[in-house]
């Protein structure tokens, strides 16, 4: 079985995802009353910039922001990833004629 | 970096969003502002930590305990930010979990956003809304 021609186009499709699982959805909490509220959400980057800056923003102009902790941890790799490309691999490999 | 491998990926989220379970590292420093702002940098405000007895009514915390206050704010975009470029890795997830507030002549509801802002060197700066 020749597998250049799989193997090339999955290539592609990883550079190409690379680009889009940049981005996710929003991560805001709204808060409705006096009182901590809880904040949660999640990032991953497919590519490394310069400089990665976190920070928390959102209220009105003139309303203060209090923040009491805030914690990041890593779960890596992303085996989400992983199981993409190769499904899209094994995709490509059974379009062969 | 040490990684908490399990079987179930609901159990690896669980255990990062605690802290008291997760074997994971915080990436963030100074993460409960007991070193007051070391590490963190208002953007364009202004910026104090507070301690649990002399803070705001209304915001129960933990006795000994701080938090950050994120005041003169003339715009949304305006908060308290960190630098996190030497603790983290490309194709890795990262949860973020925080306890937050708001205080002043506050309209409810309003909304408190995470976001990252991701420089490059050739290239324009973007903003990334952290996702959940």
């Amino acid at each position: 079985m020749d597998f250049g021609t799989p193997f090339i186009v999955f290539l592609i499709l990883i550079k190409e995802l690379k680009y889009v699982n940049n981005s996710c959805c929003h991560c805001r909490t709204s808060v409705s009353k006096e009182g901590w509220e809880k904040l949660e959400g999640t990032f991953s980057l497919a590519t490394m910039p310069d400089r990665v800056v976190f920070y928390l923003e959102g209220p009105a102009p003139g309303v203060d922001l209090l923040i009491e902790s805030v914690i990041i941890t890593c779960s890596c790799p992303s085996e989400c990833n992983v199981i993409i490309h190769l499904n899209l691999f094994l995709l490509n490999l059974t379009s062969v004629p | 970096m040490l990684i908490n491998l399990s079987s179930s990926g609901q159990t690896v989220s669980q255990n990062m969003i605690d802290s008291s379970n997760s074997n994971a590292p915080n990436i963030i420093l100074n993460h409960d502002f007991s070193r007051g702002l070391y590490s963190w940098h208002p953007n364009c405000c202004d910026g104090f930590v507070l301690s649990a007895d002399s803070g705001h009514s209304g915001f129960s915390t933990k006795p000994g305990s701080s938090y950050a206050v994120v005041s003169n704010r003339k715009e949304c975009w305006q908060g308290l930010e960190q630098d996190i470029t030497s603790r983290i890795s490309p194709c890795s997830t990262y949860s973020i979990s925080a306890r937050v507030g708001v205080s002043g002549l506050v309209q409810y509801p309003t909304d408190v956003l995470a976001t990252l802002k991701l420089e490059y060197q050739n290239s324009a700066t973007s903003y990334l809304p952290v996702g959940k």
